[in-house]
């Protein structure tokens, strides 16, 4: 287990598996952005779909809806193709889908291509780096569901939230 | 009379106050009831007790409590529970569709003026994704086309203040 200072008893109450598991809070508290801001690198965004005529501040890209279908072609916007599995490859970015019991979509992880490990926005909450996808998965409390695709690219760049230096250059 | 009224007033508000500290899960504090019983600004109902065991008392609810006190309560813990339960939920669509969300929306078409200045206190506060509530409640939308959501945020308190609903 992890012994980072950077553990948080109240995401462990939420998420009951990041308790015996490795995982590292990374920011404070941010409504401004979300998973999917994240796993894309646009800290300026809350990746949302809202619909036709609904409220404004959210942004999604335009013909697409938030099925499993329609995160899969964000992803591709992205130039993530779907890959068979999220053990690391050097060199090689990838995500992870997660969908809840009723297969709608819940979450997204992006693997650190350095590190191997996982870096999620928890909703509207904390950054976290967690040692692997499963450490969020389940039906108990705020947990995603199951990781449903796994995507992947060839290294682009790096952007984690912990970097604050390239948030900054972002915004 | 007044002294008299008084008198009326302390007394119920005694028995209020023994009635929702023997109460869980009635988050008013009976207090600020109480001090609301002595300046007379509820509309307290003459208080009936009826026997209904030989061993127990029953004391009668409140009518009605005053609607700014109960409506603020009820709000924040609302938007309290909200903002709690709901903060490690990535699809802000299932955040939304939380009953307590939906409750707050509900209120507001009721009560507009007084939710609506109650959400943009607490959009200035917290920050949180209370721009669908406010949106469902006015039918407007202050944000322009393109905002992110900190742009929208802002958009929305320059629209409360210019309208006298956020100070």
């Amino acid at each position: 287990m992890d012994a980072s200072p950077n553990r948080e008893p109240r995401l462990e109450q939420k998420f009951p598996k990041l308790s015996g598991g490795g995982y590292s809070r990374e920011s404070p508290r941010d409504p401004r952005y979300n998973c999917v801001a994240l796993a894309v690198g646009d800290f300026n965004n809350f990746w949302q779909f809202m619909g036709p005529g609904k409220t404004k501040g959210y942004y999604w890209p335009p013909d697409l809806d938030d099925s499993l279908k329609g995160w899969i072609e964000v992803f591709r916007l992205h130039g993530y193709e779907i890959s068979d599995s999220p053990d690391f490859e050097s060199g090689i970015e990838k995500v992870a889908i997660y969908v809840d019991s009723d297969g709608e979509t819940s979450h997204v992880a992006k693997q650190d291509v350095v590190l191997g490990k996982w870096v999620s926005k928890l909703g509207k909450g904390h950054d976290i780096v967690h040692d692997t996808l499963e450490l969020l998965a389940g039906d108990e409390g705020d947990e995603y569901g199951r990781v449903e695709v796994v995507m992947q690219r060839k290294f682009q760049a790096r952007r984690f939230p912990y970097e604050q230096d390239s948030r900054a250059q972002d915004a | 009379m007044q002294r008299a009224n008084r008198s009326i007033h302390e007394s119920e508000g005694f028995r209020a106050h023994d009635f929702l500290t023997n109460r869980a899960g009635w988050k008013v504090k009976a207090s600020k009831l109480t001090s609301n019983l002595k300046e007379g600004r509820t509309g307290w109902k003459k208080v009936i007790t009826t026997l209904a065991a030989p061993t127990r008392l029953r004391v009668a609810v409140p009518e009605q409590l005053t609607l700014d006190f109960s409506l603020e309560a009820a709000f924040r813990s609302l938007a309290e529970q909200w903002e709690d339960e709901t903060e490690h939920i990535s699809n802000l669509k299932k955040a939304i569709a939380h009953p307590a969300y939906q409750q707050i929306i509900g209120m507001g078409k009721v009560a507009p003026d007084q939710v609506v200045s109650l959400l943009l206190r607490r959009l200035e506060e917290t920050h949180n994704h209370w721009l669908v509530a406010l949106h469902e409640i006015t039918k407007q939308d202050p944000a322009p086309d393109g905002a992110n959501f900190e742009e929208a945020v802002q958009a929305w308190l320059n629209w409360g203040r210019s309208r006298g609903r956020l100070t």
